[in-house]
């Protein structure tokens, strides 16, 4: 069985074990680069606990809507726009299979003692495969999604150092249904 | 070792035993405000005394004497080459008796001399004091110069350094016991709640403990990319 893509969680994606080896990227780096002691001695006290806080945060952001937000200039919905529409109900428009990128940039931020160090970005790089997902418009904006399947992988990035997560994609499933909040997610087109 | 301890007791307890009161004081030096006045003690002579307990306590010499047996002298001879015509007068002669000489005197080395045993002094005869005479003074009797041969009281050969050492050591090793019976109990309480109470101690000492680490993270969502349409529905 599927799990829903609601439910995801980001250890799913990314295990903490390349979070860690971010961390330590991170601390080498500040070294040779003669970095500040401060930001490079919080990151070692903070290295157990970046994976869990990222993730925490991961649990709050709209990870599906971010990707509907691209969704615009698919060219099944191109069409469904141009249709003229009710306006109680909805327009139902299948899509096709499509791939697409999404990229979070997780901003760390340490302090201890009263004192802050500067924010260490890191780069989370989602890679989706949509397929057959039903999309409801109304007047220019996505507001259900449902069924589908989506195949997500993730990889983990600090400057340019990569570190792959080993993990084969996650098989997720749309579900039943999401509705978005009024007026719903606008599409943009490019 | 024995021998030298015995020497110094014993002439402390002479030295001791030489210190008299004055007759009509106590021995604090207060006088007594009724004693009666009791008759000076006999007089006698302190070097009779002295040479009797020497003779006591002196041991005769085991040195043979040098000198052969005293031999009777040989009879005076008579003269016999003038004839005489009288009758001979018979001249009683002495009755001879062989001279005994003293037995020789040997001094031995003074590494053997006993010493001899100081005798305690006859107490002085003080002159009378009045009852009621508190300012005096009270006088220590001394024995007499004659009294006996002045002896050092610290033997020259006691190994004094020695006793004193083992002494210090004693001391020091009774001092340590007691000072490790008297600190342990506390040493051992102390450790025992170092090692129960770790929460205590990192709340006493919080540069010890982890600090207060605020991790805050924001997540910036990138722009989505392009569908890239592999099939299309």
């Amino acid at each position: 069985m599927l799990s829903e893509f609601d439910n995801l969680a980001l250890d799913e994606l990314v295990p903490p074990e390349c979070f860690d080896a971010a961390a330590e990227q991170m601390r080498e780096d500040l070294g040779e680069q003669g970095g500040g002691r401060l930001k490079r001695a919080l990151a070692g006290l903070a290295t157990p606990r970046i994976a869990a806080a990222i993730g925490q945060k991961f649990r709050q952001i709209d990870v599906l809507g971010s990707f509907a937000k691209g969704w615009a200039d698919a060219p099944e919905l191109a069409e469904a726009a141009a249709k003229p529409e009710s306006d109680e109900q909805p327009n139902f428009v299948r899509l096709g299979k499509f791939e697409q990128e999404l990229d979070l940039f997780p901003m760390l931020s340490l302090s201890a003692w009263g004192l802050t160090a500067e924010p260490i970005k890191f780069t989370l790089n989602l890679q989706s495969e949509f397929e057959a997902v039903e999309v409801g418009l109304h007047k220019g904006y996505l507001i259900q999604l449902g069924g589908g399947f989506c195949r997500l992988a993730a990889t983990l990035k600090l400057g340019p150092c990569m570190f792959p997560s080993g993990i084969p994609p996650k098989e997720l499933q749309i579900g039943r249904g999401r509705h978005f909040q009024a007026p719903g997610i606008p599409l943009i087109k490019r | 070792m024995r021998h030298g301890s015995f020497r110094l007791i014993s002439g402390a307890v002479m030295l001791i035993g030489s210190v008299q009161p004055v007759a009509g004081q106590t021995t604090n030096g207060v006088p007594p405000t009724d004693t009666p006045t009791r008759a000076p003690p006999p007089k006698i002579d302190p070097r009779q005394v002295a040479d009797f307990i020497k003779g006591l306590i002196t041991p005769k010499p085991r040195v043979t004497p040098t000198a052969p047996p005293s031999q009777p002298p040989a009879p005076i001879p008579v003269s016999t080459a003038v004839p005489r015509t009288d009758p001979p007068k018979v001249i009683p002669r002495p009755a001879i008796t062989p001279v005994q000489k003293p037995a020789p005197q040997v001094i031995p080395s003074p590494a053997v001399l006993p010493r001899p045993v100081p005798t305690a002094a006859p107490p002085p005869a003080a002159p009378p004091v009045s009852p009621g005479d508190a300012t005096l003074v009270p006088e220590l009797a001394s024995p007499p110069p004659e009294a006996g041969i002045p002896l050092p009281l610290v033997p020259q050969s006691a190994p004094f350094p020695w006793v004193l050492l083992a002494g210090l050591v004693a001391v020091a090793a009774a001092a340590g016991y007691g000072l490790r019976r008297w600190f342990w109990p506390k040493l051992t309480l102390d450790c025992r709640i170092d090692s129960a109470a770790p929460k205590l101690i990192a709340a006493a000492h919080p540069l010890l403990s982890a600090p207060d680490l605020l991790l805050a993270v924001e997540i910036e969502i990138g722009a989505p990319s392009t569908p890239r349409i592999t099939a299309a529905n």
